[in-house]
């Protein structure tokens, strides 16, 4: 993730400049489907693009859009990426088009960054703002190149905008934060297949993640269990747990339910919890899995030995007394 | 009748009994010392622990020495016992050390060693009759805790240890009878004085009704108070006159801002000459028959003095549900799945609401500052602290310093909570006192040089200036009412006939960051935030389902864990208590249960509520 993220960013610093790889990747790319949106008066081409192995990967369009209702800012013109699940990944400036402030200045580098990282949090305070929040009536600032007034920015506001693009902040924001990844999905799951269900299981973004394993059904997990089990402890706490309570248990082959209880130690603590609490707590997991806990004795802390050992007293394993007294 | 009589011929027996043995031991609660010096009494766990103790809460610097008189009636050498806790073990000097002295000398070990709650032996000491003074000598200013103290002279007695056992002997010890001796009538008992309990009592006062205010600390407002210091936020509803009695001005969470507006609180609600305030006064127990509770029982927590109020009509505004709880009221604790009610939200998606249920519940706060003291100041190692905080540094802390675990009760756990807290603020201010030189063999180290400095210069001058102890909670047990209010009666904006609390504040629930990440604190917490029209609370949400007489106000009122998302913060739970405090006048007037104002009484009770602007 995190290089992507320099990737991306490095063009955003260097407009005009573009690496031979994102080249070859644009060149990769094919027309999926076009999205309208009257709000935002858009109505631009979305292109699927595929890897150098042909496996789709992301999603591309190149927007140029109105981002205040009056004359004193530019048009935002720049390539914005979503990933397969719909969620934006980053942007692309293009050569001689820089995203400008109110008073026609240039984005700085900082600017950029911050712009991208707005864009990214899924949980701004953009999202429950309107455009009329934006703008504290009662404070005014002189633009400085340009003879006009524009608002000065409610301090609340302040955090989650750019300083000087606060409406391009939020119409991007809206853009590529709404309905456009319900359609950006909808495509996606036109398209699916294992090998996109794989490259989205090994995504490092949860929600991506997520999508996919929505998509699973038992014996999904049951066929790709391994896939399952390599990313179980690698992900993020909260799909560590989702997976944990998702899964199929017990596995039919006890060769599998090791396998699961041995991924125990590269868990998380919010997950450790989840998996502790469905060993113990579900009747029918009880004989298969429980016994296989005593391998893990030695990753237990005291709270999770006393849950073990009060389900294994319970019911009735054998060698209670040997194992925790 | 006949079975009180008889309650009371055993309880004499024992007092008889107890005077006999008392002559060679001497139980002293450390609540009860006369002179609590810096230390400061601590009822928050009692259901766990056992009894309010004494908290050497000195934010790093030991405080001035606690101390009580006591006497002694039989002269000879006496083996003395304390108990208390090492609240964090670990390969370090424990945070909490201190040392107990008696007359003046000081007995041979330290104290603060064990890890669980349990006697720890401090030394003998040969002790002349009559009066002598005792004292705690706090060694760290780290939180060291002393809950009571055991002289005897039978050199193998054994002590309790395990909670019931020590219960019982400890009431035996203490003299104390079964039942409370007082007892006390009125129309209407509200437990727990936060902004919902304290706006129950008003309304219920204004309206005639002869109310006992029950509150466990020495100020009223629960989180609002000067103890806690969170600013109230949202609207004021039908009840703006009697909220604005009690509500707080828009001061950062943590401000000292909070303390003057404890004093007004107070008078006003002092001002209502039919509430008795029971201040520090702990209820501990709820007697129930057939879904009716007919008496609580409370302690007072220092003294210990028990007092048993009888009631038509209860309130449960502990927060932690407590009154229900003990009256065997239904109640649900966690995140339910978000199909159970339909709560999911796909903004956010597990964040939001899981797929299936667990215990992560909103977490709780400790709020906390610091100040420039004008020169520098230093601040202790504290080894015991660094694996909470890690390397995050601080200087305070606001509404984000917040903890939840899957496996951790709210209320089972609060204790080791706030001790994570604790642990949590201290690092990551020791972190913020020292930070990081950047390493002097590079051109970085260079270019920053001045950055650094002044960054060191203002550490230096840092100290903590408060700390809270208390726990600030935003969730536990939710009481069942005959209405769930749940995030559908949110985004549906469900008018009810019983509409009596109304709502504009975006909803907001919380998350762990750690749950993306676990490699960030796992102390600080996101807020998710879901913007909305006017959402109500109907007044089925602020009865119990199945026991006859109680009310719920605040957040133990009936919801599901995202339903709780908009209406917990305190104009909110202010406008519950008033709606309860004024059907509970109606439930007076024609002798009914609160539902029976929903089914026969609604009218008038709508009625009532408008003209109380
Ligand atoms: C850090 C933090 C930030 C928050 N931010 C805000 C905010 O900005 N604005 C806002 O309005 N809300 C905020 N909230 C939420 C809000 O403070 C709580 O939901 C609110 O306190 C609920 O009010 P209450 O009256 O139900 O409970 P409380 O305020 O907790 O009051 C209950 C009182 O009952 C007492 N009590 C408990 N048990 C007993 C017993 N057995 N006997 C006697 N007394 C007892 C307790 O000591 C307590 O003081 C925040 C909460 C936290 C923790």
């Amino acid at each position: 993730m995190r290089h992507v993220l320099f990737g991306l960013l490095f063009f955003t610093f260097l407009p005009g400049f573009r690496t031979a790889d994102e080249l070859e990747n644009s060149q990769k790319c094919r027309k999926a489907f076009v999205y309208k949106s009257e709000a935002l008066a858009l109505n631009e081409t979305i292109e699927l693009c595929f890897d150098t192995a042909g496996i789709p990967s992301k999603y591309k369009a190149e927007v140029n859009m109105p981002v205040c209702d009056d004359t004193l800012c530019a048009n935002v013109v720049l390539v914005f990426y979503w990933d397969l699940a719909g969620h934006y990944t980053g942007f692309d400036t293009i050569p001689g088009k820089p995203l400008t402030k109110f008073d026609h200045q240039e984005f700085a580098k900082e600017d950029y960054q911050k712009m991208d990282q707005i864009l990214k949090d899924r949980n701004s305070m953009l999202r429950i703002l309107e455009k009329g929040d934006l703008i504290d009536k009662t404070v005014k600032m002189k633009a400085k190149t340009v003879d006009a007034v524009t608002g000065a920015t409610p301090a609340t506001v302040k955090n989650a905008v750019v300083e000087g693009a606060v409406y391009s902040s939020f119409t991007l924001w809206h853009f590529v934060n709404g309905t456009i990844q319900n359609e950006l999905a909808a495509y996606t799951m036109s398209q699916y297949s294992d090998t996109i269900l794989r490259v989205m299981l090994e995504s490092r973004n949860y929600e991506t993640q997520l999508f996919a394993l929505r998509q699973m059904n038992d014996d999904d997990f049951r066929q790709h269990a391994n896939l399952i089990f390599s990313i179980l402890g690698h992900s993020s706490p909260l799909i560590n747990a989702y997976i944990i309570a998702k899964l199929p248990l017990p596995f039919s082959n006890q060769e599998i339910n090791k396998k699961f209880i041995s991924r125990f130690p590269e868990l998380d603590d919010y997950s450790k919890s989840i998996f502790i609490d469905r060993i113990t707590g579900e009747d029918s997991l009880i004989p298969s899995l429980l016994p296989l806990m005593i391998s893990q004795i030695e990753h237990l802390d005291n709270r999770q030995l006393a849950l073990i050992s009060a389900s294994w007293r319970k019911y009735g394993l054998p060698g209670y007394s040997e194992l925790f007294d | 009748m006949m079975m009180m009589k008889k309650i009371f011929v055993a309880a004499f027996i024992m007092l008889i009994g107890i005077a006999e043995i008392n002559a060679q031991s001497i139980l002293i609660e450390a609540e009860s010392f006369t002179d609590k010096g810096g230390w400061v009494v601590d009822p928050q766990f009692v259901e766990q622990m056992g009894s309010p103790y004494l908290l050497a809460h000195g934010m790093g610097k030991p405080v001035k020495d606690a101390s009580t008189a006591f006497s002694v009636r039989k002269p000879g050498l006496y083996y003395v016992w304390v108990r208390t806790k090492n609240w964090v073990p670990g390969n370090w000097d424990a945070p909490g050390r201190f040392k107990l002295l008696v007359d003046g000398q000081k007995l041979e070990r330290t104290l603060g060693l064990n890890p669980e709650w349990n006697w720890e032996f401090a030394g003998e000491i040969q002790l002349g009759k009559g009066t002598k003074q005792i004292s705690l000598q706090d060694l760290t200013g780290f939180e060291g805790r002393c809950d009571a103290i055991y002289l005897t002279m039978d050199e193998s007695e054994k002590i309790p240890s395990e909670m019931a056992g020590l219960k019982k002997w400890r009431s035996n010890k203490l003299g104390e009878p079964i039942v409370p001796e007082k007892n006390e009538k009125y129309d209407l008992v509200v437990v727990g004085g936060g902004i919902a309990g304290c706006a129950a009592s008003i309304a219920a006062a204004e309206q005639g009704l002869k109310v006992a205010l029950i509150h466990d600390r020495p100020v009223l407002g629960g989180n609002a108070s000067g103890e806690i210091r969170v600013h109230t936020l949202g609207i004021y509803g039908k009840f703006e006159r009697i909220i604005k009695m009690l509500d707080t001005e828009h001061y950062p969470n943590g401000s000292p801002a909070a303390l003057k507006e404890d004093q007004r609180r107070m008078d006003n609600v002092r001002q209502y000459k039919n509430i008795s305030l029971y201040l520090n006064y702990r209820a501990y127990d709820a007697d129930a028959r057939h879904s009716k509770i007919n008496s609580v029982d409370a302690r007072h927590t220092s003294t210990g003095e028990l007092i048993r109020f009888e009631a038509p009509l209860f309130v449960d505004c502990t927060g932690d549900g407590w009154i229900g709880y003990w009256a065997g009221a239904e109640y649900s604790y966690g995140r339910e799945a978000s199909s159970k009610y339909g709560e999911d939200w796909d903004a956010h998606g597990l964040l939001w609401s899981p797929e299936t249920p667990d215990k992560m519940v909103m977490g709780s706060s400790v709020l906390w500052r610091s100040e420039n003291a004008g020169k520098k100041v230093g601040f202790p190692e504290v080894p015991w602290a660094l694996d909470v905080a890690n390397n995050y540094a601080a200087k305070n802390g606001e509404w984000q310093w917040e903890f939840t675990r899957n496996d951790l009760s709210q209320i089972d756990d609060a204790e080791h909570i706030r001790d994570h807290m604790f642990r949590a603020i201290y690092g990551s201010f020791y972190n913020f006192k020292n930070p990081t030189a950047p390493s002097s063999n590079t051109d970085q180290a260079l270019t920053d040089t001045p950055d650094w400095q002044k960054k060191q210069e203002h550490a230096d001058s840092l100290q903590l200036q408060w700390v809270s102890y208390l726990l600030g909670k935003r969730e536990s047990r939710r009481l069942i009412g005959d209405h769930i209010y749940t995030f559908n009666d949110v985004r549906d904006n469900t008018r009810f006939e019983d509409s009596v609390v109304f709502e504009n504040r975006a909803v907001d629930v919380h998350y762990q960051i750690n749950l993306l990440d676990a490699d960030q604190p796992d102390f600080l917490s996101e807020a998710m935030f879901y913007n909305t029209r006017q959402y109500i609370v109907p007044y089925r949400s602020l009865y119990s389902k199945n026991i006859d007489n109680l009310f719920m106000a605040g957040r133990n009122f009936s919801s599901s864990h995202i339903g709780l998302g908009g209406p917990r913060v305190m104009l909110t739970t202010g406008q519950m208590g008033a709606a309860v405090g004024v059907a509970a006048s109606l439930c007076i007037k024609y002798n009914v249960n609160p539902r029976a104002i929903y089914a026969s009484h609604l009218e008038e009770y709508l009625g009532l509520i408008e003209s109380q602007k």
